[in-house]
């Protein structure tokens, strides 16, 4: 079974009186595992089709399918439990609390899972995560203290807290996380 | 950042959807969807574009007919010819 079939998806987007069509008609099947890149100038629908395979917009019209199930029949709860447990997701701004420091943001998705998980090495994941992404020196910094690149570092190791199924990233910075070289 | 989310995606099989205005980027990926005005656009890279006979039919809808999509029919059957 694929695990994401779009099936003749349209968004409209409705502006004053004007009706404009971010996504038109768009049919496409993705397997699991593989990595995807979509690419377009501005305004073509890229980041409208992300956040329609993500749950976040209804479709105008057709069916987002993830692993056979299509999305937009499920409840509040259920699409809820989707967005959390199963995708992780790196938008444009890194959107972190300023009162949790970079490990505890990367370890709030946890909390929310619904199944019960009492502390079960999250810490040491986060950690974990963290040293992959270059902030191994960070981990009890506040966002305030962060740099916008560092912020989204956090923000892209937070997506894989919760071992997702799924990976929506909007344009991810293209940035090493390899120290600079000492002059 | 790009060879950490290669690595996540072979190490454990992640599925990535990424989108970017960056070509080296995209040319990392292992298919590319280009979108212009809100549409797949063919290319060879969208080989994957989803053949109508793939997506189920809808039981839901009264006798199961779907209602023809246009741009299904842009599946490889169609452009394949013209990009080869």
């Amino acid at each position: 079974m694929s695990q994401i079939v779009i099936d003749a998806v349209s968004k409209d987007y409705r502006v004053a009186n004007e009706t404009i069509a971010a996504v038109r008609s768009v049919s496409l099947v993705i397997e699991r595992g593989t990595f995807v890149s979509i690419v377009g100038h501005s305004g073509s629908g890229k980041t409208t089709l992300l956040s329609l395979i993500g749950g976040m917009v209804s479709p105008s019209s057709g069916r987002v399918l993830f692993n056979g199930e299509d999305i937009y029949t499920w409840t509040s709860d259920q699409l809820s439990q989707y967005r959390c447990e199963k995708i992780g997701f790196m938008f444009q701004s890194a959107s972190l609390l300023s009162i949790l420091t970079a490990k505890e943001n990367l370890m709030l998705p946890v909390a929310f899972r619904s199944q019960g998980t009492p502390d079960g090495g999250h810490a040491q994941k986060a950690e974990k995560l963290l040293r992959a992404v270059g902030l191994s020196d960070k981990l009890n910094a506040y966002p305030a203290q962060l740099s916008g690149g560092q912020q989204r570092r956090v923000a892209i190791a937070r997506a894989f807290m919760n071992d997702p199924e799924l990976i929506l990233a909007d344009e991810p910075p293209a940035i090493s996380t390899r120290k600079p070289r000492p002059r | 950042m790009m060879q950490f989310f290669l690595q996540m995606n072979k190490e454990h099989g992640t599925t990535f959807i990424m989108v970017t205005h960056n070509s080296d980027l995209a040319r990392q990926t292992q298919q590319r969807i280009r979108m212009h005005q809100g549409m797949l656009r063919p290319s060879k890279n969208n080989f994957f574009l989803c053949p109508p006979h793939v997506v189920p039919a809808r039981a839901e809808q009264p006798g199961g007919v779907r209602r023809p999509a246009p741009h299904t029919t842009r599946c490889l059957d169609h452009f394949l010819p013209n990009l080869l």
